[in-house]
């Protein structure tokens, strides 16, 4: 599928991006930003778990690679470089983001309960890091791909969006919502299935399909579950590329 | 007299060259798909194929009411799937509008509404969606029988049609379809993998549980780590959750496999919650597993 075609596909929103950033203010990033891309591979492999998981380093590759076709500067970490103080330091700086861990909606110590995910930390029960701790270090800051490869992270009361600026929001083809995207899995899933959801997504992108086209095209994938579910939040025509504008040469 | 041997070493060479080529062209071919490469490439095909493809594709579209027209055909592999199908985009004043994917002996494969245009009447309910589904699916021209699962999703309703061979399910095969919450088309997609011959002799249940427990212990190195919950039958597609030298894609052809699902005993702590062994279902061997974390 040309590139061409789909990149004239996200013109008049991002136009409106470049008028909004006119008036809006805000550091215009450069190429190459941030993404961090996360696996948690200790728990699930022994001798912390029974079955060895080799669908998890899969997953860690895939991404990376596509954090990098899509322009960011893509770093993975898993075992003992993916902590939880590892996250919260990097995640200041993350224009792109990616996880794959046991995820769930935990109690906090406050009382209330907020989406989070599993550390690795080379142990098999690592500590949780939750949405709230990550919105308190990026304070509002902007977004652009994130994909949390977890259980219920796209519930309907997710929080971990929020925590990455972006709005529980679908805005379709005639709207614009900035250069941000939320994907995230709704209930729980086979691992299997999540890796079959995600090279087709990365494929797509790759393809040059907008993140939303992409969603669409990895939802039809031989899935064993009848049951998988995903979801996603943010501007459904945007590239999917880093920046404040997306990255699209043709656009403007 | 150097012109004549050279002018017949050239000839030798270009040979040398074009095995050499020929080779190296057929193992990059061969040479199975890995995590973080593309895994859709182009491939060729003939002009008049192509034209069929995309006249089939567009009776498609008008059948379902997409909008758009074609404007782009190709041929793609992909190497995930090990499949070949042929890619045909629509699109209309604002961009691509539609996509539709047949194989190459003309069966659809995939239709996708793009663009996220939503629902614009009212929502329906569960027996309504399943009779626009029917609709739909017959619309497209993609064959559906048996009682469907039918899912509400945030989006509007998903309804999956399992594939079974004699009544086992095929993982992983079947038709899919989304519609919007007013009922209206969103997508549909069909998947239909070649079957391995079915084992002689099938392993009974008992059997393939006692086989899960050692290769469970044998993993984990105690006994007592998983608890069995259950076993089933069902066509599988191998994978290499349990073997990395195995290809990074499932297997492209699917055999008979008993599932035998396990949760973690309470004195285990795990991030896991839920882990399966797929065992061949003829002779016990392990072709691959799955698990929720």
């Amino acid at each position: 599928m040309g590139a061409s075609r789909w990149q004239r596909f996200l013109g008049p929103p991002l136009a409106l991006a470049i008028l909004g950033l006119a008036v809006g203010a805000g550091p215009v990033a450069a190429a190459g930003e941030q993404a961090t891309i996360d696996v948690n591979q200790t728990a699930f492999n022994p001798p912390c778990d029974d079955d060895a998981n080799f669908i998890a380093p899969k997953m860690l590759d895939a991404a990376v690679a596509a954090y990098k076709r899509l322009g960011y500067g893509a770093t993975g970490f898993t075992g003992a470089a993916f902590t939880r103080a590892h996250v919260l330091a990097r995640t200041v700086d993350d224009w792109g983001y990616y996880v794959h861990s046991h995820g769930d909606l935990f109690r906090h110590p406050d009382g209330r309960r907020y989406t989070g995910f599993r550390e690795d930390a080379a142990k098999c029960v690592g500590a949780v890091v939750y949405s709230k701790d990550i919105k308190a270090k990026r304070n509002g800051r902007q977004s652009n791909l994130v994909f949390i490869s977890t259980c219920h992270s796209a519930d309907p009361n997710t929080t971990m969006p929020d925590a990455f600026a972006i709005e529980k929001i679908k805005a379709g083809q005639l709207a614009w919502n900035g250069p941000e995207f939320y994907v995230g899995y709704v209930g729980l899933q086979w691992d299997s299935d999540e890796w079959v959801f995600e090279q087709r997504f990365w494929d797509a992108l790759a393809a040059g399909m907008g993140v939303g086209a992409a969603f669409d095209y990895a939802r039809k994938g031989s899935f064993r579950s009848a049951t998988f579910q995903a979801d996603w939040w943010g501007s459904y025509v945007w590239s999917g590329r880093a920046g404040l504008i997306g990255g699209c040469p043709h656009c403007v | 007299m150097h012109a004549p041997r050279e002018s017949r070493r050239w000839p030798a060479l270009l040979l040398a060259g074009a095995v050499l080529a020929g080779c190296s062209g057929l193992a990059l071919a061969e040479s199975p798909w890995r995590a973080g490469e593309r895994s859709s490439r182009g491939v060729a095909a003939q002009a008049i194929d192509l034209g069929v493809a995309r006249t089939r594709a567009e009776a498609i579209q008008r059948r379902l009411g997409l909008p758009g027209r074609a404007t782009a055909t190709q041929r793609i592999e992909d190497r995930f799937e090990g499949r070949v199908f042929d890619q045909i985009t629509f699109e209309d004043a604002i961009g691509p509008s539609a996509i539709v994917e047949l194989e190459p002996n003309g069966r659809p494969h995939l239709v996708v509404a793009l663009g996220w245009r939503g629902a614009k009447g009212p929502a329906v309910g569960r027996h309504v969606a399943l009779r626009h589904a029917l609709a739909h699916a017959r619309s497209a021209g993609f064959q559906v029988s048996g009682e469907p699962t039918i899912l509400e999703t945030a989006d509007g309703w998903e309804v999956v049609w399992e594939r079974r061979v004699d009544g086992i399910p095929v993982l992983g095969d079947g038709v899919r379809l989304s519609l919007w919450k007013d009922g209206s088309f969103h997508a549909i997609v069909h998947w239909e993998h070649r079957l391995a011959a079915r084992p002689a002799k099938i392993l009974d249940e008992a059997t393939v549980r006692r086989i899960a427990a050692a290769r469970f212990a044998e993993r984990f190195g105690r006994e007592d780590a998983i608890e069995i919950r259950s076993a089933r039958l069902a066509w599988m597609r191998p994978n290499d959750l349990w073997d990395p030298s195995l290809p990074d894609a499932p297997g492209t052809e699917a055999r008979l496999a008993w599932l035998v699902a396990g949760a973690p005993s309470p004195n285990v702590k795990s991030g896991i919650r839920q882990a399966e062994v797929w065992l061949d279902a003829g002779d016990g061997s392990v072709i691959g597993g799955d698990v929720i974390q």
